[in-house]
């Protein structure tokens, strides 16, 4: 079995478009959680998001007349992500020949939801479906972005789209690392994008699991692991990973943020207390023990560090005791833990690739970001309050943890070790 | 509009979509997918881009099988 490891990054974040902005942001605490009219107008609940910005000109220079006219936000948000990933790992941007030894896994939750509301659905119902052009299915498609981002690198191994709920990202970065790890490729591209339209929104507010409160105050909105969580800030965006052989990595000289030591997925099966929207314990556990047990490194002693998926709602409770389930950990000895859904609201697809995108900075460099909004920790979290940084903590890091939890009671675990 | 302003006009347009050879450089018989690379699939989108700015409707199929 090949040794995997991380070789170039690339986000596109609420908070930071580009790994030095979104760097700055998380040091800083800074919260890219905005109001926004249009969710207002749409006589939504919640009218606060995390949506990235990417000025014009940055559009100018990735992307041909032709692309722009025919991409939507899925397939910009992943395709920024990839490129700069692409750049960050020191590979030449258009190569002319198809490279067979590098693919990618690029996910999605909803995916091309702003084409299919804004002209499939519309111009279908009202009969003039000739009018459409001719990129709807290519926008509309889940796996347009993985499609969009293979086009654009030139990419000959495996192209596909993963799609897991809120645990695709962290999906996308273990099967990228399986796919290596069997020899399958020498590199691939992880990642998940998400698109910043209100038909995402919509139906996340219609079950009323969004935040009802926080337009006076947008950057106060997204609450995880709070007291006074009041459901999750809607987000979008994409994070972008090079994973590579431990072998090519080395050969071409290429720097090394990190190793992907250990992961698991599962499914609880929506039983024992599962369902389509809440995990079974016992699944959960099980992902956490399998991924560390892989990564041959002990919670504590190694895994200083873990990147909760903790998104302002119910289940932040739940994770954290889960969390001490699954490691066998008293509360004292659980190893610092924050959310980035703080500071970006949940970016669902995205959220994942982002989140790990953060989590391999913070390994890189030595730091672990604020949990924003959480000086009034929940009663049931209060044991492990200690964990929390409300402010940047700077610490040598040996390894990380990433959890991941989807609708689907879905659960992905990824450890990330340090090569210092 | 004549000839020539309709040329322009179409050049314009195919523009964004030409991946080989210069708009400017093309004659009357260049040819959209072959000679100049442009994506079959966007074929629509040059024809509704005509129809919108000519005020035409231009059949779905080809007349000589080529575009």
């Amino acid at each position: 079995m090949k040794r995997v490891v991380i070789t170039g990054l690339g986000v596109v974040a609420p908070n930071g478009t580009g790994i030095d902005a979104f760097r700055t942001a998380l040091k800083n605490g800074e919260s890219g959680i905005r109001f926004q009219q249009q969710l207002q107008d749409l006589n939504l609940t919640c009218q606060v998001a995390g949506y990235p910005t990417a000025d014009q000109a940055l559009l100018d220079a990735r992307f041909t007349l032709e692309q722009k006219r025919n991409m939507n936000s899925v397939m910009t948000y992943g395709a920024l992500a990839a490129i700069e990933c692409w750049q960050n790992a020191g590979l030449a941007l258009d190569p002319p020949e198809t490279d067979w030894g590098t693919g990618t896994v690029f996910g999605t939750g909803l995916g091309g939801a702003d084409t299919i509301g804004d002209r499939l659905a519309p111009l279908t119902r009202e009969g003039q479906s000739r009018r459409m052009g001719s990129s709807v299915p290519e926008q509309a498609m889940c796996s347009g972005v993985s499609a969009f981002i293979g086009g654009i690198l030139g990419l000959g191994n495996r192209v596909t789209t993963n799609s897991s709920a809120c645990a695709t990202g962290t999906e996308a970065v273990l099967e990228c690392y399986r796919h290596i790890r069997s020899g399958l490729a020498e590199r691939m591209i992880a990642g998940s994008s998400e698109c910043d339209s209100p038909y995402v929104v919509s139906g996340f507010d219609a079950m009323r699991v969004t935040a009802r409160r926080g337009s006076d105050a947008p950057e106060r909105a997204s609450r995880p692991l709070s007291a006074t969580a009041s459901g999750f800030v809607p987000g979008a965006g994409a994070g972008a990973l090079m994973l590579e052989s431990l072998d090519s990595a080395q050969a071409r000289g290429a720097r090394i943020y990190a190793e992907v030591s250990g992961a698991h997925f599962n499914c609880g099966g929506q039983r024992n207390g599962g369902t389509i929207t809440a995990g079974n314990p016992e699944s959960v556990r099980q992902c956490l023990r399998a991924a560390v047990a892989e990564s041959g490194l002990e919670i504590g002693r190694d895994i200083g560090y873990i990147n909760g998926h903790l998104t302002a709602t119910g289940g932040d409770a739940k994770e954290v005791e889960n969390l001490l389930e699954g490691l066998c950990l008293p509360p004292e000895k659980l190893p610092w833990i924050n959310s980035t859904k703080s500071m970006i609201g949940h970016t669902l697809g995205a959220a994942g690739a982002i989140e790990c995108v953060a989590t391999v900075l913070q390994l890189h460099e030595g730091f672990i970001h604020p949990s924003l909004n959480c000086e009034d920790v929940h009663p049931r979290i209060a044991p492990i309050a200690k964990s929390i940084p409300h402010e940047t903590v700077y610490t040598p890091l040996r390894a990380a943890l990433k959890t991941s939890f989807g609708f689907g009671d879905v659960n992905a675990c990824v450890v990330f070790r340090s090569m210092n | 509009m004549d000839r020539e302003q309709v040329k322009a006009e179409f050049l314009a347009m195919i523009q964004p979509f030409v991946r080989k050879l210069k708009a400017d450089d093309m004659h009357d018989n260049t040819l959209l997918v072959d000679d100049l690379d442009v994506q079959s699939a966007r074929l629509v989108d040059i024809i509704l881009e005509m129809e919108d700015k000519f005020s035409i409707r231009i059949d779905d199929e080809p007349k000589n099988g080529n575009w």
